[in-house]
C-alpha cells in the first residue's frame, strides 16, 4: 500500500476511535468543551507521531538484531510514559493555561490506548518507515478530527432541550454510537 | 539476559533525558530558596499564606510583606531585613 492510502484510510474508513475503538477514555472525558478537545487531540497526535517514530526506530534497530522482541510491549510503555512526561514538561513551562484545564487528562494519555495501540500496529502490519509516518500521522489526524467533532456536537447538544433521563453523558454515549455507525458505512 | 541490559539501557537514556529537561525548564528562582531559609520554617500559617514556601514567593513578588510572620523575630528578622535590605541597593 502507498503512504498516501494509508494515511486517508486511517484518517477516515480506519478511523482509530470509531472503528477501531481505541482511546474512547479521554474522547468521552475532554470533550465536554471545543476547546478541551481540541487541545486533547493536538496533544494524542503529538504523543502518537513522536513515540511512533521512536519505537519504530528501536524495534527495528535494537530489538530485532538483539532477537528481543518478546520486550516490545514494556518498551513501547515506557517510551510512550516519558513522551508524556515531557510533554508535561513543556506545556507547564510554555502554556500554562493550557495545562491547568487539560488537568488529569494531560498525564493519563500515557494510559490511551490509541497510542500503544498505533505503535503496536506498526509493528504488527510490516510498515516500512514511510508508511509507519502516514500511518501515525493519519490516525492520530483521525483522532484529532473525531474528537473535535464530537465536542461540538456535545456543545449544540447543551443548549437543546433533552429529557432528563438522557441528558450529559448517555446522549453522548448515543452520539458516539451514530457516528461510529456512520464510519463503518451502516448508515 | 540481552534482554535485561536493553531495558536498562533503554530506562536508564529517558530518565536522563526527563531529568536533564526538567531541569532546565523549571529553574528555581535562588533567592526563593534563600528567603525560605531565612524564614522561620513552621508552616504555620499565620501570615495568611498556607506555608512558607508560599510566604517566600510572595516576599519575592512584595519585600515589605515578610512582616506578616508573625514568629519571625529578633535576631532572625533582623537577618531577614539585612537579606532584602542589600536586594535594594542592588
Ligand atoms: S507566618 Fe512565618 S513561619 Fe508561619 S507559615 Fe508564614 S512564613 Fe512560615
Amino acid at each position: 500500500m502507498s503512504p498516501i492510502s494509508i494515511f486517508v484510510t486511517s484518517v477516515l474508513a480506519q478511523n482509530i476511535i470509531l472503528t477501531k475503538f481505541l482511546g474512547i477514555c479521554p474522547f468521552i472525558g475532554a470533550s465536554n468543551k471545543e476547546k478541551n478537545a481540541f487541545h486533547m487531540g493536538l496533544s494524542v497526535m503529538l504523543v502518537i507521531t513522536l513515540s511512533s517514530i521512536i519505537t519504530y526506530v528501536i524495534y527495528h534497530f535494537v530489538l530485532v538484531p538483539t532477537n528481543t522482541t518478546y520486550l516490545r510491549t514494556t518498551m513501547f510503555v515506557l517510551v510512550i510514559a516519558s513522551m508524556v512526561q515531557l510533554m508535561e514538561l513543556f506545556l507547564k513551562k510554555y502554556l500554562p493555561g493550557i495545562h491547568k484545564t487539560m488537568g488529569l487528562y494531560l498525564p493519563l494519555i500515557a494510559t490511551n490506548c490509541a497510542v500503544l495501540g498505533v505503535t503496536l500496529l506498526n509493528i504488527n502490519n510490516d510498515f516500512n518507515f514511510l508508511q509507519m509516518l502516514a500511518f501515525s500521522v493519519g490516525s492520530s489526524l483521525g483522532y484529532l478530527l473525531i474528537i473535535y467533532i464530537f465536542a461540538t456536537i456535545r456543545e449544540r447538544l447543551e443548549t437543546s432541550d433533552i429529557s432528563k433521563s438522557f441528558d450529559g453523558i448517555p446522549i453522548a454515549l448515543l452520539t458516539a454510537a451514530i457516528m461510529s455507525l456512520v464510519f463503518v458505512r451502516y448508515l | 539476559m540481552i534482554g535485561i541490559f536493553i531495558l536498562t539501557a533503554l530506562a536508564f537514556v529517558l530518565s536522563f533525558v526527563l531529568v536533564v529537561v526538567d531541569a532546565r525548564l523549571n529553574k528555581v528562582d535562588g533567592r526563593l530558596r534563600e528567603i525560605e531559609s531565612l524564614l522561620p520554617g513552621y508552616n504555620c500559617g499565620s501570615c495568611g499564606f498556607s506555608w512558607c514556601r508560599a510566604m517566600s514567593e510572595e516576599i519575592l513578588k512584595n519585600k515589605d510583606i515578610y512582616i506578616k510572620c508573625r514568629p519571625l523575630r529578633g535576631k532572625a528578622k533582623k537577618e531577614m531585613e539585612d537579606y532584602l535590605g542589600i536586594e535594594e541597593v542592588k
